[in-house]
This record gives structure tokens, sequence and C-alpha cells, in this order.
């Protein structure tokens, strides 16, 4: 193919390519603009009117250009043809995003089109929906009437599944875009046409570019046209007349192409640099200095690897200039140097640090350090030696500090309302993810800094919304929900983000235990509400009427850590409870606070109550230590053994008297002590002299000497043991 | 929808909990079993439940779910972590296949197993051939550089002009970089010399990146994906500085109070704009707000609720003084690197994790004796 058929060959491109990108461009932001005021307007409105006949108008100017244009949704922009438009474009990003968002893959504009089309093209892709599913968008579609305009979803088929391999196996970049080019037909091809470049003469290819500036060439084609000519030129063995007929060529064209080819002679040159190495070896320093002069003239950046190359011929020198100080202490950029560490720099100038040692520059004792590291074997470094890493790496850690940061960001003095309230609104989603994790420290602190905001009158209204927000019957109602799953791992953060809530939350944790069946849930809500003390007294008081035995019971049971005597005249009636669990606790309760009437009743059920009744009150009164019982107790612990079970009841007597430690205890304990003969159940009866010896501890020496004494010749090894060891006590 | 919403957060909050407490904590099996009543009830409707991860975009059964909540990015990040891009659940599926499931996609380094009626695995596309940028083929270390620094010098001029930034093409460039680590051992080779003042930013950003991430490497991280997102720290940590005015930042001689008060607002700036970019991952935002904190807890910002620096900020800290000090400014050449290492080695336990320092010391001593850079 000779020259002209190659140029007609372009031209031919070009009436079918991008002649039009401008226009193109465009059309796509009118799009988007007019959406919006179609979001906002009736179709009568002139806002809506004015902008769809301005889309209108400019699609037909395209149409006159190609038969119809199909907007390809690429990853952050669109793709026309095979060519991207500018990514940094906002309105580009945006509209591709919300597009993608709707899965749509490409739309095609063909002629004929009707301004009611393009309305109801609008309303399509900007009513809010809240069905996103593939199938909802396409019958949403089917609603309107839309001839003229081709919509093709994705199709997440022609994504192949490889079962059973990961990313590190199979690349996973650009997806999207081999998708989208896959699903456009009639490509460009552009190297079909870069052998007939070689063909191609400078001075003719420079005379074709400015004919194909004259017709507005797209920039992109004619970038990718430019890089392969000037790729193809460069591939030449040149001489220095080659490149004085560069520099000539390029100074015949038009101002803007001379800059264009000059971007693209860099570009080419940056992108191989064995070439470049090459070139400039043939070449006379003198023309490679006039090219690159030329460069620089224009304000075109040269790539950092070619200015290596070029550091013979261009001296990019540090310049003399003043370090950077703070408080007469050195700044490196922005790292501050102590002034030990800037004494060590600033001995190294220019020329120094270029010639001297490692060895020279820095004092012998830095030289032993280092090099005592420098012995330290390396493969000892295992992942394992540093725990922190891999704590701090998992990605839940990051979250939380990423909490914190946020935090301190939130209470720094640089945030606007309008990041405030983003941030705000990211907190509460993250609340979310901590409730669902039991991280309730994070929740509190996320309180803190709130009401630490509002103390500072920091974005008051907001901030008063959001402490209000987590203060909400839905947000505790969330948060107790969660205590019930995380809970009981998260004790000790739990109680803090409830102490943080101060008494509004009790009722909510009272209800929550009203209404639980599961008992470890319920023993832990208990635990967490008893540790309010006498806070919980009125809304506890106030639900001792509910007609639920076991509610009765729970709210006796967390009154019973309560000091405040007030609670007394309201409990009092329940000690005498049909049920006995009920009334027990109300026993618990009394006796905790030392009421009279409490000791009362359980001295009754000693004396008269069931077995069992008998033995909780031994057991409340050991507890409770009860001085007041110890003669009932002594009583039971003399009568007579009629069978096993009240010599195991004597038992827990010996116990709870022990514990009660009165002294009016010890005649009856010395009575089974010194007793010569047992008639019935010897082995049980040496039980509770076992039993004894085991409270002993809880008196005074002197008061039981007597026993101990005895006890150092008794034939049972522990009571000896014990005697022993209580004797030795005494010396010491 | 909403099913799918609940099956994901239930999902993922075994997921967390697993993580985060152990394996036994009665809250794995309870989402589990949460999780896998909500699947049986969408496979009543549909006959499978198809996840799949298009580079940043979720999609279950064939929808699309972008920005819909910290449950799906969450999702997203285990499965990119795990190296899975497509999850099939199928009809039949058991507790303990969910249960197990969930503890094999926690095992970062360990390839996922076959289940029955869960199918993991990645998606691919079969069209024409793809031509990737940017690819780093060995020999052309200038040339690569020069190309990474170009795209990251479009990333922050686009935050400095739109106050935005592109997260695949943040991903790009570190995608560029792990595949050249991959193919070049010695760090020091991937470093580039700014050659003026206008560069340096990108420069030193690019630089502070490859050596964070050659520093995880060797401290025996292997993940991909959290190699990516320390490089993308260490890409963005001065971010900040681009909400500050050039005449401040580039001002010679002393600073005052106000000059120096105003740079040390960079970490904030960094971090509040890259804690609104959705896609970022957060170390991102941490290290941008850190990384001037010093392992003793002084440096900058001053901290009002929190006092410890998270230890990837502390490995951006060193990489960052590092490339400082190394670099050549217009008021001062750099330093040769061992006297830089010895610089730094005066200031560990200060303002250095001594073990990172150490490590970080040995390794690229080692680099300068195997390469003689």
């Amino acid at each position: 193919m000779n020259s002209f058929e190659t140029i007609r060959k372009m031209t031919e491109i070009d009436g079918t390519i991008l002649p039009d990108l401008s226009l193109i461009e465009k059309f796509i932001t009118e799009v988007k603009v007019s959406s919006r005021a179609i979001a906002v307007y009736p179709r009568d409105h002139p806002a809506v009117h004015n902008s769809l006949n301005r889309v209108y108008s400019l699609l037909q100017e395209i149409f006159q250009l190609r038969p119809g244009i199909t907007l390809a949704v690429g990853r952050e922009t669109f793709v026309i043809d095979t060519n991207p438009l500018d990514k940094k474009n906002h309105i580009f990003r945006q509209f591709s995003q919300h597009l993608r968002r709707l899965g749509i893959a490409y739309i095609h504009f063909s002629p004929g089109i009707t301004l009611d089309q393009l309305y109801n093209f609008q309303r399509f892709i900007s009513i809010h929906r809240k069905d996103l599913s593939s199938e909802g968008i396409r019958e949403s579609l089917s609603q309107y009437d839309l001839s003229n305009i081709n919509i093709g979803f994705l199709d997440y088929e022609a994504f192949s599944f490889e079962e059973g391999k990961t990313s590190a196996e199979i690349t996973q970049e650009n997806l999207w875009e081999t998708y989208i080019l896959g699903i456009i037909n009639g490509t460009l091809r552009i190297e079909e046409i870069s052998e007939e470049l070689d063909y191609i003469p400078l001075a003719t290819f420079t005379n074709l570019l400015t004919k194909l500036g004259k017709h507005r060439i797209s920039e992109i084609y004619s970038k990718n046209i430019l890089s392969l000519y000037m790729k193809k030129f460069f591939q030449r063995a040149l001489t220095n007349i080659e490149i004085k007929k560069l520099l000539a060529s390029i100074n015949e064209l038009p101002s803007d192409l001379q800059d264009e080819l000059l971007s693209t002679v860099i570009e080419t040159l940056s992108k191989d640099i064995l070439l470049s190495d090459r070139i400039f070896q043939n070449i006379s320093a003198e023309l490679i200095i006039e090219l690159f002069e030329e460069i620089r003239s224009r304000n075109i950046d040269i790539p950092e690897n070619l200015r290596n190359l070029l550091e013979g011929v261009f001296k990019l020198e540090p310049q003399a200039a003043e370090q950077r100080t703070v408080d007469e202490n050195l700044l490196v950029d922005d790292i501050f140097l102590p002034s030990d560490m800037a004494d060590m720099q600033s001995k190294s100038d220019m020329k120094q640090a270029l010639s001297d040692s490692f060895e020279t520059s820095v004092s012998d004792e830095y030289q032993k350090e280092i090099k005592h590291i420098l012995e330290f074997d390396s493969s000892e470094i295992l992942s394992m030696s540093l725990p922190d890493l891999k704590r701090e790496i998992n990605d839940d850690f990051i979250d939380k500090t990423f909490n914190h940061v946020i935090l301190e960001i939130m209470s720094s003095e640089l945030i606007s309302l309008t990041e405030y309230r983003q941030l705000i609104q990211n907190l509460k989603e993250w609340t979310g993810q901590f409730m669902l994790t039991g991280q309730y420290e994070q929740i509190l602190r996320i309180r803190k800094l709130l009401q630490l905001n509002l103390q500072k009158n920091k974005f008051t209204d907001i901030t008063s919304e959001t402490l209000q927000y987590y203060s909400t019957s839905e947000f505790i109602t969330a948060f107790i929900d969660s205590l019930k799953m995380m809970g009981r791992q998260s004790r000790d953060e739990a109680w803090q983000l409830c102490e943080d809530y101060g008494g509004m939350i009790i009722p909510f944790l009272i209800d929550a235990l009203m209404n639980e069946e599961t008992q470890s849930f319920r023993s832990l809500l208990m635990s967490l509400i008893r540790q309010y003390g006498d806070a919980i007294v009125p809304e506890a008081l106030s639900r001792l009427n509910d007609s639920r035995w076991f509610v009765k019971r729970n709210m006796l049971y967390l009154l019973t850590g309560c000091k405040s005597e007030q609670i007394i005249p309201h409990v009092r009636p329940y000690c005498g409870h049909e049920n006995p669990k009920v009334s027990l606790e109300a026993i618990k309760c009394l006796l905790s606070l030392e009421d009279r009437f409490g000791v009362e009743r359980i001295q009754e059920y000693l004396r008269s109550g069931t077995q069992a009744e008998i033995e909780q009150a031994i057991s409340l009164l050991s507890a409770y230590r009860i001085k007041d019982a110890v003669p009932d107790l002594v009583q039971i612990l003399r009568n007579k053994v009629i069978n096993k079970t009240t010599l195991s009841q004597k038992i827990a007597v010996i116990q709870a008297l022990g514990n009660i430690g009165g002294l009016r205890s010890l005649d009856a304990f010395r009575e089974i002590i010194f007793r010569k003969k047992l008639v019935f159940f010897k082995s049980e009866a040496e039980n509770l002299k076992l039993e004894i010896y085991k409270t002993l501890k809880n008196y005074p020496y002197k008061d039981v000497e007597d026993i101990i004494e005895t006890g150092l010749k008794s034939s049972n090894e522990y009571i000896r043991n014990e005697s022993l060891r209580l004797t030795r006590m005494r010396k010491q | 929808m909403v099913l799918v919403k609940n099956f994901i957060s239930a999902l993922v909050s075994a997921m967390s909990n697993y993580s985060l407490y152990s394996k036994d904590h009665p809250s794995v099996d309870e989402f589990g079993r949460k999780s896998l009543k909500i699947l049986e009830n969408l496979l009543k409707v549909s006959d499978k439940i198809e996840i799949m991860l298009i580079e940043d975009d979720l999609i279950i059964n064939k929808t699309s779910f972008k920005d819909i909540g910290l449950q799906f990015d969450n999702l997203k990040k285990r499965m990119k972590r795990k190296g899975l891009s497509r999850i099939e659940f199928l009809p039949n599926v058991t507790f303990e296949e969910i249960r197990q499931f969930i503890s094999e996609i926690l095992e970062i380094d360990k390839k996922m197993p076959g289940f029955p009626h869960i199918k993991t695995g990645v998606i691919d596309i079969q069209l024409s051939e793809v031509q990737t940028e940017n690819n780093f083929d060995g020999d052309d270390i200038s040339g690569f550089l020069s190309q990474q620094t170009e795209i990251v010098k479009e990333i922050y001029k686009n935050v400095a002009s739109a106050q935005q930034t592109s997260v695949p093409r943040i991903n790009q460039v570190m995608g560029n970089f792990l595949s050249a680590f991959r193919k070049k051992e010695n760090v020091l080779k991937l470093l580039s010399h700014a050659k003026s003042r206008e560069e340096y930013s990108y420069i030193h950003a690019t630089n502070v990146s490859v050596l964070s991430m050659f520093q995880m490497k060797t401290l025996g991280v292997k993940e991909n994906m959290l190699l990516r997102d320390i490089g993308i720290a260490g890409l963005l940590h001065d971010i900040g500085k681009l909400f500050i005015s050039g005449e401040t930042l580039g001002k010679r001689g002393v600073l005052d109070e106000k000059e120096w008060t105003v740079i040390k607002l960079h970490p904030i700036y960094g971090a509040r704009f890259l804690s609104s970019i959705r896609g970022l991952p957060p170390i991102v935002t941490i290290v941008a707000f850190e990384h001037h904190l010093k392992y003793d807890g002084q440096g900058y910002p001053q901290l009002n609720m929190f006092k410890n620096q998270h230890i990837c900020s502390q490995v951006v800290s060193i990489a960052d003084c590092f490339d400082a000090l190394r670099s050549t400014r217009p008021y001062r050449k750099g330093l040769e690197v061992r006297e830089i290492l010895a610089i730094m080695q005066k200031d560990k336990s200060r303002a250095f994790n001594p073990f990172l320092l150490g490590n970080f010391i040995r390794r690229i001593d080692k680099a300068l004796d195997l390469y003689k850079y």
C-alpha cells in the first residue's frame, strides 16, 4: 500500500471513528445535566423543555457524522468505540457509575429518536427505585417507550466461573474493560495500520497531521496515530539528519500539534529507555540539547527515567538554599529531627555525602551499634516473632483503630459541618457492626466523643441529636438484644456502656429481665442491673406487684443488693408469700438489711418449717451471719438424732455456727467432741466432729484450746493435722 | 433484597466474631445458624445464591449491591483477602458446611477446600486479549518507575483539583508494584530519585509505598491484598499536604510557630479526606493520620482520645523517614543509605518501633550487600 492509500484509509477511519468526540462529550454532559432538571420539574416545565432540546440537538449533530451512537459504560467513564473518555471528568465518572449500578452495559441512540423518548429515557434512569434487581430494572424499562434507544444490560453469564481457583492464579485486572470492549462490535484495530506507517516519510506525515487537525480529529485518536508513527520513527536507524528533519517538521506544524507531537516524542522515548539510550548514543549532544530545550520551552514534563538518561546533558544539581528549621531543630521534609539526630545529619554536606563512606561520616559509637544489629541473623525474623503484627493486621482490629481515628478527626477543629454530618452517618453504620460483634467499648467511645463535643459546643444541634439517637428506645433495645448473644463474653465492656447510660437504661434492662426466658441471659441482666446499686430501687419496687411470681422473685433478688432501708416496708409483705421462692427471696432481702422482721421469719422456719425450709433457713443464717439465731441453731444441734437426715442437717448447722462464729455455740460443740459413746450412726457422728474442727479457725485460740488439745490425740488424721496447724499458728 | 442483606449480615457477623474472639464463641454458631436459616429461605425461590465480586462490585444473583453498607464491604474485603471472586451456595447446604466455610475464608494463607454445597473460585472473562498497562517486564526499571510516577502524579493532581481520587487507579499502581516485587527482589532498585521539587511529592509517595510493602513482606506478610493495602497507605500518607498552601509547604529557612502548626495539620486533613472515599481500605486513613506519631507517643497530631500508633503506621513512618533523608532536595543532597540507617538507629525507641527498625536496617543492609546498590 502506498502512502496515498494509507492517507485515504486514515481519512476513511477519520470519517467513521471519532471526529465527533467533543460533540459526544457535550451530549453526555447534557444528558446528565438534563436528568437533574427532569428529576425536579414536570414535563412541561421550561427547564425540562430547554434541556431536552439541547440534548436532542446535540444528538442530531452526532447523527450527521455517524449513523448511531453507542455509549458503553466503562469502569469510571464511557467508552466510545474503543476509546475511553476522560477518566478525570467527574460527570462521566458519576454518570457511568450510576448506569452501572442499574446494570446497564451500553446505550445505543439511533436516528428517529423523539423528545418524548429522550424524556422517557431520562425518567427511566433517574427515578428512585427500591428494586435494583436486574429483573426489576428490566421490567421497569418495559414501561417506557424507547423505540430508538436500545439499552443493553450487563450479562453476568459472560463471567465464567473458575471453581477452586484464587485470584493469585488468574489475573483479575481490567475485567470490566475487557467485558465492555467485548460487547461492543466493530472495534478499531489501530495495529492493523501500524505497519503501513513505516513507509510514510516524516514530511508527509506532518502534512497529514495538519490536515487531520483541520478536521478536528479526536485527541485520543490522533494521539494513537502519533504514538504509532513516532514509535516506528525512532525504531529506524536514526542519524543527525533525521533528528534535524524532525525538528524542522515540528516547526512547520501548527502550535497545538507541535505540543502534541513533542509530548508524543517524550512519551515514546520514555517508554523504551533502552532504545532512547541507543538513539542518544548515535546522535550529537547538541541536537539532543536542541530537541529537549524545545520540549522544556513548552513546559512539557520530562519523565524521570528520561531525566536520568539525560543527566549528563542536563545538570539537575541541588541549589544552595537554607535548611528548613523550627526552633533551631531541623525539618527534613515534614519530619522533625531532634537536635542530636540533626547534628549527625548536618555533618553531611553535599560533597561529604557524595564522597564519604559510612565509616567516615558516622561516629565509632554508631558504627558499633549498627554493626551489632547487622550481626543478627536475619533468618531468625519470622512473622510470629512479632505477635503484635498478626493481631494488628487483623481486619477487625484495623476497623477498630479506624473508628478511633474517625473519632479523633471528629474531635479536631478542622472539620466542617458537612463532613461532621457524614462522619456521624458513618459512625452510626459502624455502631451496627459493633453491636453485632459485642464491641461495646467502641460504642462507649463514640458516646464519649459526642459528649465531649457537646461540652465544647461543637455542632451542637447534630451532636445532641446523635446523642439522643444513642439513647432512643430502639437503640437501647437493639443493644439489649445484642447483649443476649454477645454480652456474656463482653461483660466488662457491656457494664461500662451501661454505666455510661446511667439510670435511664435501668427500666429497659429490667423489662428485658422480666420477659427473658433464658437462664444465662437472665443472670447476665441481673448482674448488670445489680451493679447500679440503689438506683434501681424505684423501678424494682414498681414491678413488685407484677402478677407473675418469678418477676416478684427477680425484683426481690435485685433489691437484695440495695442498701436503702426505704425498701423494707415494701418487702416485708412478701415474706409470707404463698410461693416459697418469693418468700425466701424476700427474707434474704430483709436479712441483707439486717431487718429484725426477716430474722424472726427465718426463726419461724427453723422452728416449724418443713425439712426443706429448715435447710434453706440454716443456709441463709450462715450466709448473713445472723447472731440472733445462734440459740435456735444450737437447739437443733442438741436435738436427738433420729435419722441420717437429721445428722446431715446438724453438719449444716455446725457450718453455719462456725461461719457466724458465736461463742455460744462452743458448749454444744464440746458436747459432741467429748461425748464418749454414740449409739447410732457412728461414722456420721465422726463427720460432725470433723466439721467442728474445720470451723475452729474462726474462733479465738484460747476459747477452743481444750478442743484443739483433744484433737491432737485424735485417731482421725484430718482432725490431728488441723489441731496441729492451729497450735503452730498460735505459737507463731 | 432484604433477605439477601440479612443473609450477608449474619454471615459476616459470624466471620467477625470468629476472628475477634474464637471459633468456639457462641455467637459464631448463632450467626452461622441464622445465616443458614435465611439461606434456606432464599434457596426456596432460587436454585443457588451466587455472589460475584467483579473488581469492586458485589453482584448477588445478578443484582449489583453497591455502597450498601459495612457488612457488604466486609464480605468484599474477606473475599479479596482470600483471593475469591465467586461463591455459590447451593440447596441442601448444611450448618457444618457454613461453619467450615466461615473458618476457611478467614485462613488467609490456606487454599480454600471444596464443599459439597458451597462452591468457591474466581471469575474470568474469555474475550479478546486485554492490554495491561504499566506491567513490569523485569528489565526496564526506569521506564516502569516513570510510568508509575505518572499515575501517582495523576492521582495527586486529581485530589488537588477536584478533591477526588480514583480507587481503581490506585489499585492499578499497587498491582504493578506487587508484580514488580515478584520479579525484582532488591527493593532499592525500585526506588526513584526526584529530579525536581515538583516531582518530589509523587516520587516520595511512590518510594514510601514500595518501602512499606517491602517491610511488610520481610515481616512475613504474604497476602497480596494486605501488601496492597499497606502500599496504598504509603502512597497516600501525605495526601493531606494537598490541603495546605504551597507557600507554607515550600517555605525554606526558619518556620514560625504558626507555619509549623499548619504543616502539622496535614495528617488530619489527609485522614479526613481519605475517610470519605468509599472503597479505600481503612488502614489508609489510619496511616495518613498516624504517620507522624512516634513510637513513644510523641509526634503529631496531638491526640485527644487515643495514644497508640498502629503497627502499619510505624512501618510507613520508617519508610517515610528513610526516603526523606535519602532524597535530594533543593536545599540538601540525599544521604547515603548506611548513614541514614545510622541516623534512624539513633532515634530508635523514641521515634520508631525498635523491632521494625531493626528488621528494616538488616533487610536494607542485605540489599546493599547483595546487589551492590
